[in-house]
Parts: C-alpha cells; sequence; structure tokens
C-alpha cells in the first residue's frame, strides 16, 4: 500500500505511530485544522513542502503550529510505523480517502476519526450496516435474540455491525458470517493480536469480515478507547440493535445512551424474552422497541445509493 | 558560478585534497536535484567516478541548512570504513550500526538524537531485522535528512542481482515524507532497471547517466569446454599475469576446489564465498589487497563488497547468466591501473549452472500456497513447524519467507512467522516475465562468448550505454592475448585432483522436528563417515552416473577408488565387517559385496526394508526426510565389531543417520558411512 502524501501528513499529525509519546492532535484538533487550510486553500501535503509555515495561516495559534513541527519533525517514524503495519496486512484510511465512510463525517462531525485501521474488506464499511451491541455475559434467551436478529440483517442484505467482544457481539457476529453475511468488528484495542488468532484469517480471506478501529493497531484498552468504539459502531450503523444493556452502568448503556443524547446514530432497543434490566429504560428515554425480530426492515432506511447521498450532503 | 556552486566546489577541493580539483560532468547536477530541489535522483556511472563526492558533500550543504542526518543504505563492508575516513575529510562526523558492533549502538543512537551524526551506514540486511525495525529506525529515520541507496539496481527483480532486503527499502521509500531526498546509485543498470527502480523510488526521478566505458580494460574469451582442461589453464596462465586478481567461479564447490587446485600448483590463492563468515572474508580481501595473495577464487559473494582499485586481472572459470552481471564482476579490474585483463572461459557446465539458477530464482506456487495456508491455521510458526508441513529445504523456505516478508504476504514476530491479514495473490505473470527477461539475458551472455565484434562495445550495448563505441583494445578488436591450449601434463594432474576429492559425511545430530521416541541420536550416532564424489563432476562421478542409470553396476574402478579411500582415511577402530542399505535394484548389495571382498573383511545383509519409502532424493528438509525412512528399514542381523555402512548416494545424510542409529541400538559397533556421491548441492 502506498500512502498519499495527504494521508502521511494526516498520519503524521494524528497518531501516535513511531513514539507512543508523540503529542498528537486529537480529532476535533485535526478537524478543526483541516477546515482552516483548507479556507486558506491549503491541502494536508502543504506541510510538506519546503517554505510553508503553519504560522503564515491565518487562525492558527503559535502554540498548535510548534505542536505540528514537533510531530514533523519525527515524521520519518510514523510513517515507517504505517508501512511496518501494511506489511502486517493492516491498511490505514484516512479522511481524505475517498472510500472513507461518509456517515462518519456527517455523525461524528469534528469527532471523526482522521484515522481508521483495518483488516480485511474495507468495502463493506461504504454500505451502512446494522449494529448489534448487548452484555458481555448474556443469557440464553438474549443468545437467542442476537443470532435472529443478526440473521434478520443478513436477510435483508446489511451488514453486522458489533463490537467483536464477548458475549452478544460475537454471537452476533458469529450468526451473520455463517449465514453468509458480512460482518464489520469495531475494536478498541488490539488490531494486530486479532489477526494472530486463528481462524480469523480464513474470515478476512473470505472477503466478507472487516475489522476497524480507530486507536493504533497495537494499542491496549483503555475506557476512552471502548467509549470511541462505542461511537464508531453507531455511526457505520443505519440503526443499532441493544439486545441486552445492564442499567445505569456499563460499556452498552453509555453507548446506548451517548447515541441517543448526542444523535450519533439510531438506537433501538430489544423488547421480550432475553433482554437487559436497562432496555426498558432505553425505551423510555427514546429508543423505539423491537418487539419481534422480522420486524427489522420497519427500523431501515430505503436503500439509497451511497453516491446519491453524498451529493445530497454536498449540494447542501 | 553561483554561491551554491563555490560552496559546492569548496567542498569537493577539501575532499579530495587539490584545489585544482573540477566536478565531473553529472555530479554538481546531482547534488543540485538533492540539496536545492529536495528531489530523488538515480546516479548510473562507473565505478570510481566519484558518487561517494555526491552525497558527502550533499549532506554537508544539507546539514548547514539544518536538515536531519544522511543515512545511506549499502552492502559494502569495506567501503564503510572508507567512507568514514572521506567524510572527515569534509567535517562530517559518520557512523556505522552493523551487526559487528552492537554494542556501541547505544552511545551511537544517543548522538543522533542530540544531532551530532551527520552521516549513518547501515547494510540493507538490518531493514528487515523486525527488532531493529521497531527499536532503532525510529529513532535513526527521525528527521532522516537524506536517504542513499548505493549498488540500487539490487531494488528490482528484473536485474541481475535482486536481493530481497533491498525489495524492502522501496517500502520504505515510499514511507517516507515526501519532503526526503533519495539519491540510488548504481555501476550497473540497463534501462529497463533503471524504469524499475524509478517506477519504486518515485515518478519524479532524476537519472543521471554516464559512459561505461574502462579504458584500462582487455577483454578477452577463451571456449576450453572441459572442466579439467579450464584448471589446467588457470594454472599455466595466472603466474604470467601482473599483479594479482579474482577468478570467478558459479558455485561455491568450484570455487573451493579451484582454490585448493591453485594452491596445489604453487600459486599464492584462496577461496572466497558466501558461505564464509564476514570476518573472514574480510581477511582474505586484505591480504588481496595487501599484495599477500596472487588470486582470490570467488563466488558472486565477492561482488560489491570489495573496492580494490588495483586488481590487475579478473579471470571467469564459469560464465554468469547474464551480460551485466559479468560487466559488473569483471568491471572490479583496472580501476586503478594502466591495464588489466578480464578473461571470459567458457565451459559445458555454464548453461546447467546458469538454468539452475533461473529456475530455482522464485519459490513455486504450489510450495508458496502451502506454506500460506498453513501459516493462517496456525497462531505463529517455527521455522521448524513450517518445514514440517512443506518438503523444501530449509534455505529454499528462509528465502521464500524473505520475498513473502517484503511483500506483506507474512511476519515475524519473535521466533514466530504468522500470515498477513493481506490476502497475497502468487504474481505468476510478472515471475514468468522475469524469469523471461532471464533467459534472454543467458543468451545474450552466449552471444558474447561467440560474438567477433568489440567485447567492451557489447557490454556497454547490453548496458544500454549509448556512448557505446569499439574499444580498439579487446581481443575482437586486435588479436588474442592468450592462447586456449593447454598442458597436458597439468591436464592430467587436474582430473586425478577432480577424481581424488574426498567428501566428508558429518553426522547428523539434532532431531529435526518431533519425530517420536524411535530416533535416539543421543545414544546411538553414527561416526562421520566419507563419499567419494560430488554428483555431476567430471571423472569418476560419470562413472557412478552411468552405473546407476545406464548399466545398472558400478564399475570395477569404483570399487578400486572406494578402496583406496577408505584405506587413505583409515578410522580408528578399524571397521571389521560391512553392511549396505538395500535399494529397489541390487546395485548398492553387488558393489558391496565387491567391496567388502576387495577390503577383505565380512559382508553382512542386516537391513530389511519393511515399509516402501520414497526416494530420498525427494525429500527436501530434514523432517521430511527423517520422517521418510524412519520405520522403513528393520536390523535383522549384525555384528558387534565396527562396521562400515554402504550407499551409492547420500543427500541429506538422514539415511544414514537414522539406519546407522538402529544397528548401533541393535548392539553393533561404531558405524562409518560411505557413499559413491554426494547429490547435494551447494549454491553460490
Amino acid at each position: 500500500m502506498t500512502l498519499s502524501n495527504d494521508a502521511k501528513a494526516i498520519i503524521t499529525l494524528t497518531t501516535r505511530l513511531g513514539s507512543r509519546s508523540r503529542p498528537s492532535l486529537t480529532p476535533r484538533m485535526w478537524n478543526n485544522l483541516a477546515t482552516v487550510l483548507r479556507d486558506s486553500g491549503h491541502e494536508p501535503s502543504d506541510f510538506f513542502d519546503r517554505g510553508f509555515d503553519l504560522r503564515d495561516v491565518p487562525g492558527v495559534s503559535a502554540d498548535l503550529a510548534d505542536r505540528v513541527d514537533r510531530l514533523l519533525d519525527d515524521g520519518a517514524a510514523a510513517t515507517l510505523e504505517a508501512d511496518d503495519l501494511s506489511g502486517k496486512g493492516i491498511w490505514m484510511m484516512t479522511l481524505v480517502d475517498e472510500r472513507y465512510p461518509s456517515t462518519l463525517v456527517s455523525r461524528l462531525g469534528p469527532d471523526a476519526p482522521p484515522v481508521l485501521f483495518g483488516v480485511g474488506t474495507r468495502s463493506l464499511l461504504q454500505a451502512n450496516g446494522v449494529g448489534i451491541v448487548g452484555s458481555r455475559n448474556v443469557d440464553e434467551a438474549g443468545a437467542k435474540v442476537a443470532a435472529s436478529v443478526a440473521e434478520e440483517v443478513v436477510r435483508v442484505g446489511r451488514s453486522v455491525v458489533s463490537g467483536a467482544a464477548r458475549g452478544v457481539d460475537q454471537l452476533a457476529m458469529n450468526a451473520a458470517y455463517s449465514r453468509g453475511g458480512t460482518v464489520i468488528g469495531v475494536l478498541a484495542d488490539s488490531l494486530i493480536g486479532r489477526i494472530q488468532k486463528s481462524g480469523m484469517l480464513e474470515a478476512l480471506d473470505s472477503e466478507a469480515t472487516c475489522l476497524v478501529s480507530q486507536q493504533a493497531p497495537s494499542s491496549g484498552f483503555t475506557p476512552a478507547s471502548a467509549m470511541s468504539r462505542n461511537k464508531l459502531i453507531y455511526a457505520l450503523s443505519d440503526v443499532t440493535v441493544v439486545i441486552a444493556s445492564d442499567s445505569g452502568s456499563g460499556g452498552t448503556w453509555s453507548g446506548a445512551t451517548e447515541a441517543i443524547k448526542s444523535e450519533n446514530g439510531r438506537v433501538v432497543v430489544w423488547r421480550g424474552s432475553g433482554e437487559g434490566p436497562g432496555n426498558s429504560e432505553l425505551q423510555n428515554l427514546g429508543a423505539p422497541p423491537l418487539r419481534d425480530a422480522s420486524k427489522l426492515g420497519s427500523f431501515l432506511e430505503q436503500d439509497t445509493p451511497e453516491a446519491e447521498q453524498l451529493s445530497l450532503i454536498d449540494g447542501g | 558560478m553561483d554561491s551554491f556552486e563555490a560552496n559546492a566546489t569548496r567542498l569537493l577541493r577539501d575532499l579530495t585534497g587539490s584545489d585544482q580539483t573540477r566536478f565531473r560532468p553529472g555530479q554538481l547536477e546531482a547534488i543540485r536535484e538533492i540539496v536545492e530541489e529536495r528531489g530523488r535522483a538515480i546516479v548510473v556511472q562507473r565505478t570510481g567516478w566519484g558518487k561517494s563526492a555526491v552525497y558527502l558533500i550533499a549532506t554537508a550543504l544539507l546539514r548547514s541548512e539544518g536538515s536531519g542526518a544522511t543515512v545511506i543504505v549499502s552492502p559494502l563492508l569495506v567501503l564503510m570504513r572508507n567512507q568514514l575516513e572521506m567524510a572527515e575529510r569534509v567535517g562530517l562526523s559518520a557512523k556505522t550500526v552493523n551487526s559487528a558492533n552492537t554494542a556501541e549502538w547505544e552511545e551511537i543512537f544517543d548522538a543522533i538524537s542530540r544531532n551530532e551524526v551527520d552521516l549513518l551506514l547501515i547494510s540493507p540486511e538490518r531493514l528487515n531485522n523486525p527488532q531493529f525495525r521497531e527499536e532503532v529506525m525510529p529513532k535513526l529515520f527521525n528527521r532522516i535528512g537524506l536517504l542513499v541507496i548505493d549498488e540500487v539496481h539490487c531494488i528490482s527483480d528484473w536485474g541481475h542481482d535482486f536481493r530481497p532486503d533491498y525489495r524492502r527499502l522501496q517500502r520504505v521509500v515510499g514511507a517516507l515524507p515526501p519532503n526526503v531526498p533519495v539519491l540510488g546509485t548504481t555501476a550497473t543498470a540497463n534501462d529497463r532497471v533503471v524504469a524499475d527502480v524509478a517506477e519504486q523510488l518515485g515518478d519524479d526521478l532524476k537519472v543521471i547517466r554516464g559512459s561505461l566505458e574502462r579504458d584500462s580494460l582487455t577483454l578477452q574469451v577463451l571456449e576450453i569446454p572441459h572442466m579439467a582442461e579450464r584448471m589446467a589453464w588457470l594454472a599455466q596462465t595466472i603466474p604470467q599475469l601482473p599483479g594479482s586478481g579474482i577468478v570467478y567461479c558459479l558455485t561455491v564447490h568450484d570455487a573451493e576446489r579451484v582454490g585448493e587446485w591453485l594452491r596445489s600448483c604453487g600459486i599464492e590463492a584462496h577461496s572466497y564465498t558466501g558461505e564464509m563468515d564476514n570476518e573472514a572474508r574480510l581477511e582474505i580481501e586484505q591480504r588481496l589487497t595487501g599484495g599477500a595473495l596472487k588470486v582470490v577464487v570467488a563466488t558472486s559473494a565477492l561482488a560489491m563488497g570489495y573496492d580494490n582499485p588495483r586488481i590487475e586481472f579478473v579471470i571467469h572459470f564459469q560464465t554468469p547468466g547474464s551480460p551485466i552481471a559479468y560487466y559488473q564482476q569483471v568491471g572490479r579490474a583496472g580501476r586503478a591501473v594502466d591495464k588489466a585483463y578480464g578473461l571470459a572461459l567458457s565451459g559445458w557446465e555454464d548453461q546447467d549452472i546458469q538454468d539452475w539458477f533461473i529456475s530455482n530464482a522464485f519459490p513455486s506456487q504450489i510450495d508458496t500456497e502451502t506454506v500460506l495456508r498453513n501459516l493462517a491455521r496456525a497462531e505463529g510458526s517455527t521455522i521448524q513447524e513450517i518445514e514440517g508441513g512443506v518438503n523444501l529445504r530449509r534455505s529454499r523456505i528462509l528465502s521464500m519467507l524473505k520475498i513473502l516478508e517484503v511483500e506483506g504476504a507474512v511476519f515475524r514476530q519473535g521466533s514466530k512467522w504468522f500470515r498477513s491479514a493481506k490476502k497475497w495473490v502468487y504474481p505468476q505473470d510478472r515471475i514468468e516475465a522475469v524469469t523471461a527477461s532471464r533467459r534472454a539475458e543467458q543468451q545474450a551472455m552466449k552471444d558474447y562468448i561467440s560474438t567477433d565484434r568489440c567485447l567492451m562495445e557489447f557490454l556497454r550495448r547490453e548496458l544500454d550505454d549509448k556512448a557505446a563505441a569499439r574499444c580498439g583494445r579487446c581481443a575482437n578488436c586486435l588479436t588474442p592475448f592468450f592462447s586456449a591450449d593447454v598442458d597436458i601434463h597439468l591436464t592430467e594432474k587436474a582430473l586425478s585432483l577432480l577424481r581424488s576429492t574426498q567428501i566428508e559425511i558429518a553426522p547428523r545430530k539434532q532431531r529435526p522436528c518431533d519425530l517420536g521416541a524411535e530416533l535416539n541420536l543421543s545414544d546411538h550416532s553414527v561416526e562421520p563417515g566419507r563419499c567419494l564424489v560430488r554428483w555431476g563432476d567430471p571423472g569418476l562421478a560419470e562413472l557412478v552416473r552411468s552405473g546407476k542409470y545406464d548399466t545398472g553396476r558400478f564399475e570395477d574402478d569404483l570399487v578400486e577408488a572406494m578402496t583406496g579411500m577408505i584405506k587413505a582415511w583409515s578410522p580408528t577402530p578399524s571397521p571389521t565387517w560391512l553392511t549396505f542399505v538395500p535399494s529397489s535394484t541390487d546395485v548398492v548389495e553387488d558393489f558391496a559385496m565387491r567391496l567388502a571382498a576387495s577390503l577383505g573383511i565380512e559382508v553382512v545383509e542386516s537391513l530389511r526394508r519393511i515399509r516402501l519409502s520414497q526416494p530420498q532424493k525427494t525429500m527436501e528438509n530434514s523432517c521430511q526426510q527423517a520422517r521418510n525412512v524412519l520405520g522403513a528399514f528393520e536390523v535383522v542381523d549384525h555384528r558387534p565389531g565396527p562396521a562400515l555402512l554402504v550407499d551409492d548416494m547420500v543427500d541429506s545424510r538422514w539415511t544414514f543417520t537414522v539406519v546407522g542409529s538402529q544397528l548401533r541400538g541393535a548392539g553393533s559397533g561404531p558405524v562409518y558411512p560411505v557413499a559413491l556421491a554426494d547429490t547435494s548441492r551447494g549454491g553460490a
């Protein structure tokens, strides 16, 4: 994989590749800076031009310019680690990549991750999937619901989007995969570790699977990375079905309430056998209930071709 | 002269120590491209043109503008030392990081992070070492000011000297920020290789090409088909040649044998192959440079790594498969002397050996896919585990893994190999195209042997040198300098050396993989043995071949030679009985009977085949070979004294090791393996 100069600039400025202690820019800092650059007629690759100085761009603070200079100084270390990752089969997709999922931009706005790391078939990310989330410790009834919702997702021709964690996530992904469906796993950490597990490469080779993360592939799990993982699941999905949630705490609860509050994805909550203690409260907070897996289709947007959606957004 | 040129010229004069020195055409142009444009350039110029002046001066200028350090990737061990000295003349601090100075690495990296190093030299192999990549490269490439790739033609698999380690550089260059200038240098690249390098280093590559004429070099071709005659020719010709030189052979074995031969003829000669460690190689290089050796007999391992401008002759005992490879090797001669000879001897075996190199250049699709499939199923595999799943010798597996690694199809973590997450497709079309191109080069080399046109012009045309013209010096322009006639007595002597070569059969000591408890090598190992000839050699080896495949009987000459070999060897304690490895025909049994009679010891039919195994020569690695022979024979009879164990061929030595261990287990005394021919192959 050869990265464009724009991509190299974004990787250099927003990731901690090359050194874990780099003062990389947060998504919000980068997206704001990108807007300022665009307004003054610049592109990310201009950072590599001799004679380009961020201090000459109006609206950029001296602090930010210093920080960018420091990041550019060890840019080679970052882009070289990017090359190492691609040697392991990991691709990187930046905001300037035309394949970057447009729903992330429209739903996450300034929090859209500047770089996505992933393996497998990245075109799966361009069509809206259906999220399936829930507790790690799910009972037998909940497991059945997770599987039957996943099978319904396959039937209507969408990808299952999930967190690839134990419990509901894996049950849903396995059910979809074994039915010949497509699966998007969104990871909070350790992408490299995943591809070293047996069975994963076969799933990737079948071109029915894509794993994606906004964290560097060798990074570990943190509460913050878990939150951004949840945001990605909701933002990549047309709707996300909460199978079983705890009440008031836990990853599923916080992800769902955040999505309802900030409107970065639509939440549907399962009501019926197998539900969790928080499901009814999520309904009260405004998530419409799903009581029969076969009715899932009524919550999905009509199949609008992606290109048309894009032109609507751009035209507006 | 602008101020840039004035500054650059001042540095050039510091470098040469003379205030008259001017730039050669192309030098300043390359420096400007790097320093003023921060661009990318490839310099194709003959050795000695002054490529190092370009990057040393460019480095000095870039550093004065505040750029980071220059990293030079070069396979040249000796060159590195010269470079360090030259760098000092222009006030640059140069360091090298290699396997010989690991203790200094920390200090060097600290100096780099303090921005106190101007120039860092590393070998391409370093770039493929995972630990180096993870721990060192980020520090090293942090603020890199210029990347120099020496011998850049090695990056192209179209070239005669493609090296997977160099392919990694392509990815390194691709990953670098675009504002890092890159300079590639080579003396041997035709248009196709330059185009391929340009594709890999970036579209805007500036190509600076000069004439490849070598005014001092005098070329001649001599066709002397038989190996013994060529050996005789070397022995009679080398003492007449002025100064010191190099004899190139195509295989390690031939380099060793010819070196031994020349020494036996009283010539100060030493062999030099890729199987020797760096230290030994360096010592030979120094002895040649210092004049202590008349000649070094080398494989292509002595190529770019050796920089001695006073070589006065380069003789090819066998011809390489491409005129470009030939130009590079012969070009080692006559760099700082007025006249030097480049003599190509052409023999019968050249084509066979070249064919072997061409057809084994890439791993096969089926083997590659088998390895990748096995890796995908496992959660990491050691090399031993990989060997268990594919019938390929270990060196071939390792070279396959290296290629797959730089292709991004596999990666290493610790001692384990993993398949990457990228589905990799075997590049059949590209491999076929490259193979076809190598076939064409092989034909061009044949044309070189037979042409009656100017030899230097021929080589320069092959390198797409636009200025190629008649040299007026070679044997085709003038008249031959050397006759192909050889002394009959020397030929006889060479022939008897070819016939008398003894080869030790070293016992296997290590269990290759998990084989159960059947094989006990610690208590029941065999003794070192002997083998009479190398398969495919002239002389006795021809008798072995015809006995095995044509007549079904090994002639009495072989019994006699084997008897002589065993008597000369005289292992102690002396063998009191003899047995043999049964084969499907009775050819080994028949030979063993006659050998026992000739030695005057008892022959015992100790072994019976109880399972049909595949021919051992089709098993390519230790695990497959040991597994193939385990349980194939049982011991039905033995004697308690020391024994000779006879077989016709030896390749992996696993048959001897396993069967001998069984004999020992049954109660036999020490077991000495003996074989007629060694079929294992030594590459270059």
